[in-house]
């Protein structure tokens, strides 16, 4: 595939090398917050361009830009207002920093090549577009005496611009085109796909149309005729097997962009399926891409199932990207269910879960297929190491289902059913048969549907009141119990306290790439995040200013990618909004001490209030 | 510093020269406490180990002070490290990775950025060895055999290097000193006792040599390039004692996919203290900074006593392989056995680069590892 080809003329390098950073997204991070104006962006970046140092791998370029920064944050006169720390008035001062890093920038650059080739500095520095100054200042500051403070400024701008065209820019560029280019992949795939599926249907029964499809059928043909145009013969002569191919290739090379990239087209056609609900929130461009493509759901499905057969670390990706976002979402229900209930967002919401719901169904179904055919192997709880077979993906059947039935809200068919299939999978006989009681118990619960419980609230609170009175006397009994197990248990136990190591080997551990997390049912990887560090410095009340800062840098960050107007090319504002889900709070702040009053729920840090706490609080205490 | 991968350099013949100052340096009246000192590539690790198997035959445990933290001579780079040998060395070419007695961990491939802080690390250790193996107190010098000492160097002859050079010889006042000269006099070490200023006179007695391989100049280059590798390889086969040698890993691939699997040893943030030796990283960047880089594991207990000087001993290094801030945990490889590590309270940060071969393995491609990265400039004319 010719994908890989197009970057001919960047100079970036073919093969894998190592960087301090986790991901392009904290690079992307750092480059917006390193150029923007306000300080406290700019301190974030410095500070993270410190921790990258101290892995040892940071391109120069990188440290070379943190220096000037950090210098301009010195200087008065490029010092914005509110800037971070003490300004530097010794201009005696300040004239060594700026030609200090002129050196360096120069010798970095052109040294290597000078040693190499023997070429003049001037001339290799003219060849790589360096600017002349620059050359001077150091070939002044090194044999003879600085130059004036203003040319050093003047200089270092220019050093500063010749840094983002020769190394910002271009690395840009260079990482944000696979995603574009995944992207007019996957379109073209499904829209091939779609081309067909609207000529087979045509073809055999020109007439009869589903209603429900009718809309975007009609936009499929009016697609399809266009593209013949388009595509020429291309789209008739792509088989199944040679778009399953391609999407296997493309999979290889970016596998977690494809991955997300499905999804979303998945959940937009989902979109088109449900009942003409308008689409809010369209800030997503991608969506809206995706949305002039769609193909159909069978169509997709089918891609799913051709490429996880040949790929089944794909829908093991799959599989825990749909939990993640099941779960995320459930979350996002549940407290939106406190504001306002049934709000036509709350609506979409509700719809998007149940279409997810109904394509996890259909991921595990696939999953057994996998299995049968040997193609994912069932990783035991406590599995002793060995080489030879880390090669196929594994997947742990009990903390999937564990999964799966944490989410499970009643009356759900679709993760019963997965529930069910995993089971099965699993053969523990007992389990299935246990199991499969719980519809039952849905059945008694149906009549909490939002809808209904709404008239029989007051009645169902006093219910409810009387069985937690009853669950809390049974609660302190079982403490008083325990109270005096432990008395006694103390005198015997004593001993063997003192044995207990720190250093423990991790009990169940399934293989991943160092550096990330494993998943808990499967060898997909979790990239790891170091962002909840809130829980670290809630306990170190001395830190509170510093948590300021965050949140300062969080909401002007989040400012910043409002009016981020390259977004045009930053092809990818959800992602950067899940950078900072907690915005709307972090906005208050004037609140000295950021951490009262929050909870962290689903790993968010929530405002709740004092009423609030309480009834956690009962609830807490009835299923301890 | 005979290397497996270097082009082949024939089995020494010994010449008469190195023959003789074996010879006398062994027979010495006392154990000897012997600096092997010289450029790069003069044959100082070999001299080093033909010195340790001649004292071996008469001593029967000879330490090993290793100061070259770049080109370790039995440990990991970024250590320094002193062993207790006690069987000879069958193939000079090779040294086997040997447990050290005491090491300290100095993060880093040369003494050049904290010089003081690497000549304290020396004299720790030195310390360490005066006191437990080579000290004749009246009381017990009947009961304790005295230990003879051989110091290895890295390279040292000019700038930085000369200076922590003369500060361990001044310091250790060693019985020989053995100088290592090769055929270009302007990368020599200065002949005599350089170390002192004139007015004293030394005890030590100097013994220079004449290199026995002429090519050296030539290969100055290649060995350079071949240094890198070496310490890949060094930190590749230490990392391969965290598995049982039934499990026959013997690519880097298979090293790599086993240390993926590897059940790792958990420890919770409390316990552990994470010091950077090089540089600031602010409080909340820590993990950032830790995830996925080679650390060296300390003890905070066992900080000498006696010795003025108090770097907690460093039991080995770990492979921070995954961080889990929800739970609070950090993931950590170690072939460091349990009950050292039980001890282990401090982890190091040098710039000790974890080598790239044990993250890059297909199917499981750390997410350090990336694809598209800017390393070169635009070549428009270059």
């Amino acid at each position: 595939m010719e994908s890989n080809d197009s970057e001919g003329k960047m100079s970036s390098s073919v093969g894998y090398k190592l960087v301090p950073w986790v991901n392009w997204d904290e690079w992307n991070y750092v480059r917006r917050s390193i150029f923007s104006s306000s300080p406290n962006l700019i301190l974030a970046a410095l500070q993270k361009i410190s921790a990258w140092e101290s892995r040892g791998c940071l391109p120069i370029a990188i440290d070379l830009t943190a220096v000037i920064i950090e210098i301009h944050q010195k200087d008065p006169f490029f010092r914005g207002v509110g800037s971070i720390g003490d300004a530097l008035a010794s201009e005696k001062m300040l004239n060594m920093l700026y030609c200090m890093f002129i050196m360096r920038l120069v010798n970095d650059f052109v040294e290597p090549v000078h040693k190499e080739t023997g070429r003049s500095i001037s001339d290799i520095a003219d060849a790589i577009g360096i600017p002349r100054t620059l050359v001077d200042i150091r070939h002044e500051s090194s044999h003879r005496c600085l130059p004036s403070l203003k040319l050093a400024r003047s200089a270092s701008a220019k050093a500063l611009e010749w840094l983002k065209a020769n190394y910002w820019e271009p690395q840009r560029i260079a990482v944000h085109d696979p995603r574009r280019k995944v992207k007019s992949r996957l379109r073209e795939m499904i829209l091939c796909s779609a081309a067909r599926h609207v000529s087979r249907v045509n073809s055999t029964n020109p007439k009869r149309k589903y209603c429900k499809r009718t809309a975007l059928l009609v936009a499929c043909h009016k697609l399809s005729h266009i593209n013949k145009r388009l595509l020429a013969s291309k789209a008739d002569v792509l088989t199944v097997q040679k778009v399953t191919k391609r999407a296997a290739h493309l999979y290889s090379l970016y596998p977690s962009e494809v991955v997300s990239l499905l999804l979303e087209i998945f959940l937009s056609q989902a979109w088109d399926f449900s009942d003409g609900i308008d689409m809010e929130n369209s800030d997503d461009s991608d969506c809206n891409i995706f949305k002039q493509f769609t193909g159909s759901l069978p169509d997709l499905k089918m891609l799913i199932t051709k490429l996880s057969k040949k790929k089944p670390r794909f829908l093991l990706n799959m599989l825990k990207l749909v939990l993640e976002m099941i779960e995320e979402k459930d979350s996002r229900n549940f407290e939106i269910d406190w504001n306002h209930f049934l709000s036509s967002q709350n609506q979409v919401q509700m719809n998007e879960v149940s279409h997810l719901r109904s394509l996890l169904t259909f991921l595990i179904r696939n999953l057994k297929a996998l299995k049968d055919s040997g193609q994912i192997r069932l990783a035991e709880e406590n599995q002793i190491l060995s080489i030879d077979n880390v090669a196929a993906p594994k997947v742990l059947l009990s903390s999937l289902l564990h999964k799966c039935l944490t989410l499970l809200v009643p009356g759900d068919q679709n993760l019963f059913k997965s529930a069910l299939l995993l089971s099965e999978m699993s053969g523990n006989r007992l389990l299935t048969e246990e199991l499969k009681k719980l519809p039952l118990l849905a059945f008694l619960d149906q009549d909490l549907d939002p809808l209904a419980t709404l008239s029989y609230n007051e009645s169902m609170l006093l219910k409810e009141e009387d069985s937690i009175k009853k669950a809390e006397e049974r609660l302190n009994l079982i403490k008083l119990h325990l109270l005096n197990d432990k008395n006694k248990g103390k005198r015997f136990t004593n001993n063997t306290a003192d044995a207990t190591t720190r250093w423990k080997v991790t009990k169940s551990w399934v293989a991943c790439p160092i550096g990330t997390l494993p998943c808990s049912f499967s060898s997909t990887v979790v990239l790891p995040i170091f962002d909840f560090m809130e829980v670290e410095r809630e306990m170190d009340k001395s830190k509170t200013t510093s948590d300021n800062v965050e949140n300062v840098c969080a909401a002007e960050e989040n400012r910043m990618v409002c009016d981020d107007n390259e977004s045009s090319d930053d092809s990818n504002p959800v992602k950067m909004l899940k950078l900072t889900p907690q915005n709307d709070d972090s906005l208050a702040l004037e609140n000295p001490c950021p951490m009262q009053g929050r909870l962290l729920i689903g790993g968010v840090w929530k405002k709740v209030s004092e009423n609030e706490l309480l009834s956690l609080d009962a609830d807490i205490r009835t299923f301890v | 510093m005979g290397l497996a991968s270097l082009p082949p350099r024939q089995a020494p013949l010994v010449p008469q020269q190195w023959a003789d100052a074996l010879d006398a340096i062994s027979t010495s009246r006392s154990p000897p406490i012997a600096v092997i000192c010289g450029p790069k590539n003069s044959g100082k690790s070999t001299f080093s180990r033909l010195l340790l198997n001649s004292l071996l035959e008469r001593y029967g445990i000879v330490g090993y002070l290793d100061t070259d933290v770049g080109q370790p001579e039995f440990f990991v780079p970024g250590c320094l490290s002193l062993h207790l040998v006690d069987e000879c060395l069958p193939d000079l070419m090779k040294t086997p990775m040997r447990e050290p007695e005491r090491c300290i961990f100095s993060g880093d491939i040369s003494s050049k950025r904290d010089p003081e802080a690497y000549i304290n690390y020396i004299f720790q250790l030195y310390d360490y060895f005066l006191e437990k193996f080579n000290q004749s107190d009246d009381a017990d010098s009947h009961r304790k055999a005295l230990l003879p000492l051989i110091i290895n160097t890295a390279g040292w002859v000019k700038g930085t290097g000369f200076d922590v050079l003369v500060e361990l010889l001044k310091y250790i006042s060693p019985t020989h000193v053995v100088q290592m000269r090769i055929s270009v006099e302007s990368k020599n070490l200065p002949t005599g006792a350089f170390w002192l200023s004139d007015k004293k006179r030394g005890s030590s007695e100097l013994i220079e040599l004449a290199t026995v391989f002429n090519d050296s100049f030539n290969r100055s280059v290649l060995m350079r390039k071949n240094a890198h590798s070496m310490r890949e390889f060094r930190l590749s086969d230490y990392f391969k004692r965290c598995f049982s040698s039934s499990l026959n890993i013997s690519t880097n691939k298979e090293l790599a996919h086993a240390l993926a699997s590897i059940p790792p040893y958990q420890i919770h943030f409390s316990q552990v203290k994470v010091m950077h030796l090089y540089c600031q990283v602010p409080k909340h960047e820590v993990f950032y900074s830790l995830n996925a880089t080679i650390v060296g594991l300390a003890a905070s207990s066992t900080v000498p006593t006696s010795s003025a000087r108090c770097t907690p001993w460093c039991v080995g290094l770990g492979i921070v392989r995954g961080i889990d801030v929800k739970k609070g945990m950090l993931y950590v490889i170690t072939p460091v056995s349990p009950c050292k590590l039980e001890k282990v309270d401090i982890l190091f940060q040098g710039f000790i680069e974890i080598p790239t071969s044990l993250l890059q393995v297909r199917g499981c491609i750390s997410p350090y590892m990336s694809t598209n990265v800017l390393h070169k400039l635009p070549e428009k004319d270059l």
